[in-house]
């Protein structure tokens, strides 16, 4: 369960002076759903998605993840929360098995506990193979798995992915969101940024459409659809940008 | 800070684990120090093997003038000359006399008669110059010193008590005529061959020879011998040449052994025993034992070696887990797991510091090992290096001292090279602090490997050495390595380790704050743009200074400081002593008015969008007013008795501020003039600096207490001399919670002041003191509260409890006047400038 309400982030920038990343998102993601945050580059997905994992602190507003304010409790959110992204690296010098482990014990688990639920994951993810590969000598593919190995291992009710997919080949991305699609099956609240408008239509139960630091729609699929009188995502979601830079220009 | 140690130890041994499986570490910690000192042992054996010098060359004028017995023989000083009987080898000699056939190696016979005819013209110059230097010596005390003895002596003697002849004409076209000789000669022997020139003035051997026949005939009268010419050799060398120098130290050698058996002979002849020129005859006995050679030098090596590896140990590996975490992409990972940021820096930290430790060991191992067999193989090989086989290795006392040191050391590199490390965004980026913190780490065990520098249990300075960073340790080892045996030194273990400790805690807390700020975390690798930056400061301001700012408030203060010291000085040169006094009270003014105030009120102005916020210009509650003017009376005597206890910990003052304590209780000025130079000055100026921009500055991120410490730690470094430091550090602690509490400057201008003119009256009543004791302090119960004993105004038991009394309610009702805080310590800090945007939107 993710509730965000009234999100904001600034930044100072020395070109641009303070940069306001975020202004007032509000959103809620429930159990067994996933959450599309589609925008361009440099929209605040990112921004946002680091709020959500802790490591950036709010400029104001609220987020609730599994009942626990993000501001307040940050290390009760982070036990319950699994953050991917396409530049969350893996260590070179570990193998994949290792990797996963150190990981798990992280986040408390020991034992037998710990070795079932790797087994566990490692069969889901078909990682059995590579398990003594160290990650330097891994291909992307192998290294997106153990990434998303690593996401899950404590699982978490909560799951983040931002961009899993970006720079990879068709066949490691298909792999990537077959397993988010698994999760959501197994009742994970999951949300999920990306700027490709297939992966939203196959995979996101819900979207919100976010362009500078503003969440300009957010509907099923279906409903903003029907909103905005179109059937094509990509064509709402240019509409949409359109109309945005168009009410900036002339205000 | 609360410490799941599972976590620590999880991160520790992933990342040892990482670090084993690097082949760059494990090559720079295990492979090197292996490899790297054998390796170098074999290429030295084999250098001193191979190696053989060069001979250097040595003409000599005249030489068939020289007497018996002979000096130069088949062009090269006979073996019986030297010490040591290879010397003879390295010197080839050429004269000019008609039979010498000598040919020097590796000279065509051209360049050899070129050699002589340089030589000669050399000699001419060098006779004019001996012209000029009998006429200028009577009013030059250096080219005195060149004439004969007695000559010289009286001409020394006349110069000093300014009893010189009056100056002739053309004194000065002399000296320039002398000063153009000199060029010429030097330019003239270093464009020769020539590496030293030996002339022998004519009919040398025949003047000698009479001397003799006239000292073993004693019916002679003085008179004949005193008339007899002296003629003198001369030796031609050019120091700053290398090579011409050794050559002339060897022909010194040789000539001087020369001479002292011309002497012999001489005193034979004259029937006089061997001893007459040596009435003293002086007999020195060294007592020092090989382990005690041995310990001195292993005690001067040893500290530096370990202070170098100790660093260059931790700098690599804590570049790596550190940096190297951000550049991989796996630190964002590591952030949204359980585990806090205190337990990854400390993972981290004990990485570091165990490869550091590890590196350290091996390498003095190693080098020790290596040592040892190199100087076992070539023992009595007669080489030079069988000198060191003559040094035992330390004892293994001493080897467990620097085991211990080497922990503190090790630990305070780990935690400030991890700092510096997380600070950077790339490898890369840490690599470029290596050569700052290299080149400090440098200077200070430069000044601790010092002779004179050395902790002893009697020395003043020495519980002050201790606290001070990588000396302490240093010291101590050096101490004890140099006698193992010595227990007394070990009551500074404890201060050392402490402060060790400290230091190393304050540079893990910094590395811990890094982790916290999301600044350090995600900064972009952006190009650095000069003008943008410039235009950023100046453009988007916040109402108060960023942390940075402050620091380079500071940084400026002491730059200044540190520029004008050559002027202050300066200015004080010729200033009679019934002025210093007046001069220094300018200098102070000017001073604090330009060096300290000036900074802070051009940035506030400059860098802030409120100057008045910045510089707390705000009036206070009187409540607070009250307070601040009753605290300096109640914490000026615990400041003046806690200064004298601690007097022997603190150097000596040095003389300036002698002289500035000494025109404070200068009771001929105006009260008015001192009141206003050493306490309304520093009040205003210090506090405008100091709790206006740069506690301000500090607290911008929200950490009053760490603001306040640093702050008054700063406060403190800019009065430079120890005592002051430590005394100013104290104050400024209690002046940053007035500033805070406050949030106005009045009332720390009112404390400063009062705290100052206190410090003054003190000390002009314990001068009329010292003049003229008042009998009224004699009173018994006077004598509960206050004496005079030694010159100086002392508070007594009676004073100091009540004063420590109500000081501590004061500040504990100072402390209470603060809401309470909020400690969401876990999430990583925001920007100030980006608070300040949202306050003031909402």
């Amino acid at each position: 369960m993710i509730e965000v309400s009234e999100l904001t982030k600034c930044f100072s920038d020395p070109k641009r002076g303070i940069v306001s990343a975020l202004n007032g998102i509000s959103f809620e993601v429930k159990p067994g759903e996933v959450f599309g945050l589609l925008g361009p580059n440099g929209a605040g997905k990112t921004t946002c998605l680091r709020i959500l994992s802790t490591v950036l602190r709010p400029t104001s507003g609220r987020t609730i993840i599994s009942g626990y304010d993000v501001a307040k409790y940050p290390a009760q959110v982070r036990s319950r929360i699994g953050f991917m992204s396409n530049n969350t690296g893996i260590y070179d010098r570990m193998t994949a098995w290792e990797m996963v482990e150190y990981f798990g014990k992280l986040y408390g688990l020991a034992g037998e506990q710990l070795d079932s639920r790797m087994d566990e994951v490692f069969t889901m993810l078909k990682m059995h193979e590579f398990r003594d590969l160290l990650g330097s000598k891994m291909s992307t593919g192998m290294r997106q798995k153990v990434s998303i190995a690593r996401t899950i291992v404590h699982d978490p009710p909560v799951l983040i992915f931002d961009e899993p997919t970006s720079g990879l080949d068709v066949l490691v991305a298909r792999n990537v969101i077959e397993a988010v699609a698994k999760l959501r099956d197994a009742g994970k609240s999951i949300i999920y940024s990306t700027h490709i408008m297939s992966e939203v239509e196959r995979l996101c139960d819900r979207v919100a459409v976010i362009h500078k630091g503003d969440i300009l729609a957010m509907g099923t699929r279906q409903e903003l659809c029907e909103q905005h009188e179109t059937d094509s995502m990509e064509d709402l979601f240019f509409a949409l940008i359109d109309r945005y830079d168009a009410a900036t220009v002339a205000s | 800070m609360e410490l799941t140690w599972k976590n620590v130890w999880l991160i520790l041994h992933r990342e040892v684990r990482d670090q084993l499986r690097d082949r760059r570490t494990l090559f720079m910690v295990l492979i090197l120090p292996i490899m790297l000192y054998p390796g170098l042992g074999i290429g030295m054996l084999q250098m001193t093997m191979y190696f053989t010098e060069q001979p250097r060359q040595v003409v000599i004028l005249n030489a068939g003038e020289l007497p018996d017995p002979p000096l130069v023989e088949a062009g090269a000083f006979p073996a019986r000359w030297f010490r040591s009987e290879e010397t003879s080898s390295k010197l080839s000699v050429l004269t000019d006399s008609p039979d010498d056939k000598t040919r020097l190696p590796n000279v065509s016979e051209d360049e050899q008669k070129q050699l002589l005819e340089d030589a000669a013209r050399i000699r001419d110059l060098i006779e004019q110059r001996n012209k000029l230097v009998v006429q200028l010596a009577p009013w030059n005390a250096d080219l005195a010193d060149e004439l004969p003895g007695v000559q010289s002596a009286s001409l020394r003697n006349a110069i000093q008590q300014g009893e010189t002849p009056e100056q002739p004409e053309n004194y000065a076209s002399m000296i320039d005529e002398y000063l153009q000789l000199k060029k010429t000669i030097g330019e003239a022997f270093a464009n020769s061959k020539l590496q030293v020139l030996m002339i022998v003035p004519e009919g040398f051997a025949e003047n000698l020879k009479s001397i003799n026949t006239l000292l073993a005939d004693r019916s002679v009268g003085n008179d004949a011998l005193m008339n007899l010419p002296l003629l003198r050799p001369i030796l031609v060398r050019n120091r700053a040449d290398e090579k011409s120098d050794v050559a002339y130290r060897r022909v010194r050698e040789a000539i001087d052994k020369w001479e002292r058996q011309l002497l012999k002979d001489r005193l034979e002849l004259a029937q006089l025993p061997e001893t007459v020129p040596d009435p003293v005859n002086l007999l020195s006995i060294d007592v020092a034992n090989e382990e005690e050679i041995a310990a001195s030098m292993w005690g001067k090596i040893f500290p530096a070696l370990l202070i170098i590896m100790a660093l260059t140990g931790a700098f690599y590996p804590a570049i790596d887990v550190a940096a190297g975490e951000k550049e991989r992409g796996t630190m964002e990972t590591l952030l949204i797991c359980p585990a806090t940021r205190s337990e990854i820096v400390v993972g981290k930290f004990l990485t570091v510091l165990l490869f550091s430790m590890s590196t350290t060991m091996l390498n003095l191992i190693s080098m020790g090992f290596t040592g040892q067999y190199i100087v076992s193989m070539t023992a009595g090989a007669g080489s030079a290096m069988s000198g060191m086989g003559a040094v035992p290795l330390p004892t293994p006392l001493a080897l467990f001292w620097l085991v211990v040191l080497l922990i503190p050391l090790a630990a305070f590199f780990s935690a400030l090279c991890l700092s510096l490390a997380t600070f950077a965004r790339s490898n890369k980026e840490g690599q470029y602090y290596l050569t700052p913190l290299f080149m400090v780490t440098m200077g200070m065990t430069m000044f601790s490997m010092s002779p004179s520098i050395e902790l002893t249990a009697t020395g003043g300075a020495s519980l002050f050495y201790c606290a001070m960073p990588i000396v302490g340790p240093a010291l101590l080892l050096k101490a004890l390595l140099m006698n193992p045996g010595n227990t007394e030194v070990l009551v500074f273990a404890l201060p050392v380790l402490m402060s060790s400790i400290g230091y190393s805690l304050i540079a893990l807390w910094w590395a811990v704050e890094q982790f916290k700020s999301e600044d350090v975390l995600f900064r972009e690798a952006e190009q650095f743009d000069l003008k943008l930056w410039l235009r950023h400061l100046l453009r988007d301001k916040a109402p108060l200074p960023t942390f940075a700012m402050a620091a380079g408030c500071f940084m400026l203060m002491m730059f200044l400081q540190f520029l004008t010291i050559k002027l202050l000085t300066g200015s004080m040169i010729g200033v009679t002593a019934e002025n210093l006094g007046k001069k220094m009270m300018q200098l102070t003014v000017v001073q604090q008015a330009a060096l300290i105030a000036a900074p802070a009120i051009f940035m506030a102005i400059l860098f802030t969008s409120s100057a008045r916020r910045t510089l707390r210009l705000k009036m206070p509650s009187g409540r607070m007013l009250a307070v601040a003017i009753a605290l300096p009376f109640v914490l000026h005597p615990l400041a003046i008795e806690l200064l004298a206890s601690l007097q022997s910990f603190f150097p000596q003052l040095p003389d300036s501020a002698k002289a500035a304590f000494a025109a404070m209780s200068d009771d001929t000025l105006p009260l008015y003039v001192v009141i206003g130079v050493f306490a309304l000055t520093p009040a205003l100026c210090e506090e405008v600096a100091f709790r206006g921009f740069i506690l301000s500055g500090f607290g911008s991120g929200g950490r009053t207490g760490v603001a306040i410490v640093l702050s008054s730690v700063t406060f403190g470094l800019i009065h430079m001399v120890p005592q002051q430091v430590f005394n100013a550090s104290l104050l400024g602690m209690v002046l940053g919670l007035i500033a805070v509490r406050s949030n106005s400057l009045l009332p720390g201008v009112a404390f400063h002041l009062c705290f100052n003119s206190l410090a003054v009256f003190h000390g002009q009543a314990s001068a009329s003191f010292s003049e003229s004791k008042p009998d009224w302090l004699d009173n018994d119960i006077i004598s509960w509260f206050v004496s005079c004993p030694d010159d100086t105004l002392r508070y007594n038991f009676l004073t100091l409890m009540t004063c420590a009394g109500a000081a501590f309610l004061m500040i504990r009702w100072l402390i209470n006047q603060g809401e309470s805080r909020n400690d969401t310590n876990a999430l990583p800090r925001v920007q100030p400038e980006a608070v300040a945007l949202a306050g003031s939107a909402t």
